[in-house]
């Protein structure tokens, strides 16, 4: 019966447009891009089981007791939720269930060699995690999550995808390589800040080694297209030693979502593709065009400050953009007199101390409690082992707005940004 | 005096034990050129964005409608171009990175102002003062090419800039107001571009270049010592009765003229109003103290019939004999007739660390022993006395003093603490640990010291914070004579309370201010140091 219903899919007059829209037969004809889509559902099946299914990031209860938070340009994702998780109800269980059957069904459908239908699969899962990443909550924004929506959205919908598959992937290395230009990997200090300072290799060469990565991803990452077998093996090598070195510090998640293609698409792929330069081919250039925009936005908000201010930062590729600690001050007021102190200190070094975040928790604490007169806060903020700046000092916090794509005028930058203090050396974890 | 306790630092939860933040080695060699450095990478990272849009987006489209023909799509690497289109893009891009590469080279030179930094030794290594002096000179002329006035003012307090630029802004504003006012040609052209900043180091520069200039003469020193005295007096009373900063830049004129303190001070007696004396007698000393520091060996500084060595060995006494400069109180006689008979040499000063207040009239000695640690430091440095020891000796040196000597011999301790960073961005508020190590009221005047030092660098952030760390009554005086520096430097009450707002604790810092204000005409005037 099975193989029946894929007659259908090859026979039908939508399923064949849908199968030339979105180009499938270029997927058909390619055991490259055949490996990524088993890649990428692994990922997916990954994303769901690590964290999703059992977060309760978009949930009602979340949304109840204020433990949520959007998107700055869409502050009002709560008023969406929509699912419930145990013990408060189970539709989240169901939802992610459905999800899991329909990842083994692609899987059996991949095997099958049924790409129209894989395709419509894998476009539903897309879409949930596209969701769940930028439009119904923050919480999900890490940039393991952005590396595998952008290069499953050109694995989907793009044509020339193998071209745009190997050209994206180096074109996201040389876009995370702006995050970079700073002190924090031009001399080092991200790592030499850390109490364990740069693994293996110590704190002495640090800068030798992070000025290699930085060279690699700017430079190298291009040879990976190389036609010189010698300099495309040298970058393979070079990326892969990288990823396996970086787990020492970031783990597993975001190697497994890169490792796998970059073996598939510059060491298993033997097609070195023309360059499209047909209408066709428009769509895919204003894509990339659209990551450099984004990538871009942090630095147009706040000036060369977004690691401090933490505005913007999450518009881009921003791995690994410096070594943050913070410690916030909240001090409510209530119509009563009575003021409840809120301290919060945060030593991890990937913690991006966003001050959004803080903005956006007191927001809601004043529109849901009308016993609140006031919320004060200050925000100290060291990066990258330099000095505590006083970012925020606000009497209060609710009377004053959040501007997504432009600076926020009482987020201070130095030297209006008073010196508190100095750090220690932190962790990472 | 070099810090020896542990900064203060802010330690999160879970982090206690862990060391401080500081630089390697190659981290402190590479820092000053962090912004070449990430603009060679922008430029890089542009004109590789650049090169590959053009080469195989730009240029094969541009070739396909010029063709008018759709020929195979050119493969990523190695296409076939018209020889003119096909390296084009590389030229371009090669020029870009030429560009950035040229700018980098421009940017290691003396036109960048992180070059101000390497005017300074990176050691302990004694470089002459003239040479530092001299140095900054030539790198500041170059500067101005490319920079305003205020934009040098800007970098030499601004936070991000090496803690050896911030800990000698006065003296490099004094290089930038010379070299401003060489610039513009006149007082007041560059007056109007210096700012108050670095405790208006630029307007005293700008006054010391211009009374050399209306003496007739491009060279400092070499002129002053040839003018007549009566000329310099003249001109010095013209320009104290301008604006106070200017007859500062007077004292240092009559110093580098006179060679000659007690000759300078009666210089400035004559010239200044009463009002104006104080901010005269120190530049003097600030002047005497550069040069010795900076020279290391001769440098005349004594009245008549007062060698140094009659005064070296008593630390002990409380000598405030006046200066005796007879030699240039007469008008007709060249104010360089002062230098000649009456040099020294610091070999000479032995361990007098009281030298050369203790020798001073009293009204002379507040100024004085602003400048004292300066004057004990080149003897520390000709001594090479280590470094933890050197405090003690300033301290055993003030508790020679008495009364408001005493006070004064204290504050200025304080005045010379460190209260920035060091090159490594760690914090050395060693002074507040160092005063904290005093009694009762020499621990006071000692922080007064500390507090005028943070109001006249502007940083009146860490001047709050320094307030609002004190204990026991002490934040009190703190406050005190911080909203009374600012007062004395001409700013509002409007504007002391919005410094107050945007302070680490706004709520006690306005109350404190309040109270100031209060009893402000009951408290003794701590800038002239009558504690």
């Amino acid at each position: 019966m099975i193989e029946h219903s894929l007659d259908f899919f090859k026979k039908n007059r939508f399923f064949d447009w849908y199968r030339r829209f979105f180009s499938i037969e270029e997927i058909e004809g390619s055991k490259t891009l055949q490996y990524s889509f088993g890649v990428m559902l692994f990922i997916t099946f990954l994303t769901f089981f690590r964290g999703w299914a059992v977060n309760t990031a978009i949930t009602i209860e979340a949304y109840r007791t204020n433990a949520y938070i959007c998107w700055p340009y869409f502050q009002s994702c709560g008023n969406y939720f929509f699912l419930q998780i145990l013990p408060q109800g189970y539709s989240q269980m169901v939802l992610y269930a459905v999800f899991f059957a329909l990842i083994l069904m692609v899987a059996y459908l991949m095997y099958q060699r049924a790409w129209v239908p894989t395709h419509m699969g894998v476009s539903i899962l897309w879409l949930w995690k596209f969701l769940g990443v930028f439009v119904l909550t923050m919480s999900f924004s890490q940039v393991f999550n952005y590396f595998d929506l952008i290069l499953l959205f050109i694995l989907l919908f793009l044509p020339y995808k193998l071209f745009f598959m190997r050209t994206g992937f180096v074109f996201l290395y040389f876009l995370a390589a702006t995050e970079k230009l700073n002190g924090g990997w031009i001399i080092g200090t991200y790592f030499t800040s850390l109490n364990m300072g740069l693994p293996i290799f110590g704190n002495t060469s640090a800068p030798l080694f992070t000025n290699i990565v930085i060279c690699m991803q700017v430079v190298g990452s291009w040879f990976l297209l190389s036609k010189r077998m010698v300099l495309q093996r040298v970058a393979l090598w070079y990326f892969l030693l990288f990823h396996f070195y970086s787990m020492l510090i970031i783990g597993y998640r975001f190697p497994v979502s890169v490792i796998p293609i970059l073996i598939i698409l510059f060491y298993i792929n033997t097609e070195n593709p023309p360059v499209p330069l047909t209408l066709k081919s428009i769509i895919g250039w204003l894509f990339l065009g659209f990551l450099l925009i984004c990538q871009s936005v942090p630095f147009v908000i706040s000036n060369g400050n977004a690691s401090l201010t933490g505005e913007g930062i999450r518009y881009q590729l921003f791995m690994f953009d410096a070594n943050h600690q913070c410690v916030i001050n909240f001090n409510v007021y209530h119509a009563d007199g009575t003021v409840k102190k809120y301290h919060d200190e945060r030593d991890n070094a990937r913690y991006r101390c966003e001050v959004y975040n803080r903005w956006f928790w007191a927001q809601q604490e004043c529109a849901r409690d009308p016993s609140i007169t006031r919320i004060s806060l200050t925000f100290d903020h060291s990066v990258d082992g330099g000095p505590f700046y006083r970012i925020v000092d606000v009497q209060n916090v609710c009377a004053l707005d959040y501007k997504p794509f432009s600076h926020n005028d009482w987020i201070k930058v130095p030297p209006q940004a008073p010196v508190v203090g100095y750090p220690v050396k932190n962790v990472y974890y | 005096m070099q810090p020896t306790s542990t900064p203060k630092l802010i330690v999160l939860t879970g982090l206690e034990g862990n060391p401080p933040v500081t630089l390697t080695p190659l981290q402190q060699f590479m820092e000053p050129y962090l912004p070449a450095a990430t603009f060679f990478y922008w430029v890089l990272w542009c004109g590789i964005l650049y090169y590959l849009v053009f080469t195989y987006l730009l240029e094969p489209t541009f070739r396909r409608s010029t063709l008018a023909r759709h020929g195979t799509p050119a493969p990523l690497m190695g296409a076939t171009k018209p020889r003119w289109l096909r390296y084009f893009g590389l030229i371009a891009g090669a020029g870009v990175l030429c560009g950035a590469l040229g700018w980098i080279i421009l940017e290691r030179g003396p036109v960048s102002p992180q070059a101000i930094a390497g005017c300074f030794p990176r050691t302990n290594v004694q470089t002459p003062y003239t040479t530092v002096e001299s140095c900054l000179a030539s790198t500041i002329r170059a500067l101005l090419n490319t920079h305003t006035t205020g934009e040098l003012l800007k970098y030499v307090t601004a936070s991000t800039s090496p803690a050896i630029v911030t800990q000698n802004c006065h003296e490099i504003a004094h290089v930038i107001g010379e070299e401003t006012f060489a610039k513009a040609g006149d007082l007041q052209t560059a007056l109007q571009q210096c700012t108050p900043a670095c405790s208006r180091g630029c307007i005293h520069g700008v006054t010391a270049a211009s009374v050399t200039a209306t003496l007739g003469g491009p060279a400092l020193t070499e002129d002053l010592v040839h003018a007549h005295l009566s000329s310099v007096k003249q001109l010095g009373t013209t320009y104290c009765e301008e604006m106070s900063s200017l007859c500062h830049g007077v004292g240092h004129v009559l110093f580098i003229g006179l060679q000659n303190i007690p000759a300078a001070l009666n210089a400035c007696d004559s010239v200044a109003q009463p009002s104006d004396k104080e901010v005269c007698y120190e530049g003097i000393f600030m002047e005497a103290s550069g040069e010795l520091l900076g020279s290391g060996a001769s440098l005349a500084v004594m009245g008549t019939n007062t060698a140094a060595s009659d005064m070296s060995g008593d630390m002990g006494g409380m000598d405030m004999r006046g200066p005796t400069a007879a030699s240039t109180e007469g008008d007709g006689m060249s104010i360089a007739s002062g230098t000649t008979t009456f040099a020294t040499d610091i070999a000479t000063l032995k361990n007098d660390y009281t030298y050369p207040c203790s020798v001073l009239a009293p009204q002379f000695l507040h100024a004085c022993f602003l400048y004292l640690p300066s004057f004990q430091h080149a003897l520390f440095k000709q001594q090479k006395v280590p470094s933890n020891e050197q405090f003690g000796l300033s301290v055993k040196a003030c508790k020679t003093f008495l009364g408001s000597a005493r006070s004064d011999c204290f504050e200025g301790i304080g005045f010379k603490l460190d209260t920035g960073v060091d090159s490594s961005g760690m914090a050395i508020h060693t002074g507040l640990s160092l005063c904290e190590t005093l009694q009762n009221s020499d621990a006071n005047s000692c922080l007064i010291g500390l507090e005028l030092k943070y109001a006249s660098l502007d940083e009146y952030g860490g001047a709050i914070a320094l307030c609002h760390n004190q204990l026991n009554g002490q934040e009190n005086v703190c406050y005190d004579a911080f909203f009374q520096t600012l007062q004395v430097g001409g700013l509002a009450d409007a504007d002391i309370q919005n410094i107050c707002r945007g302070s680490v604790d706004a709520m006690e810092c306005t109350s404190a201010f309040s109270r100031y204000l209060s009893r402000a005409s009951t408290l003794p005037q701590y800038l002239h140091g009558e504690f």
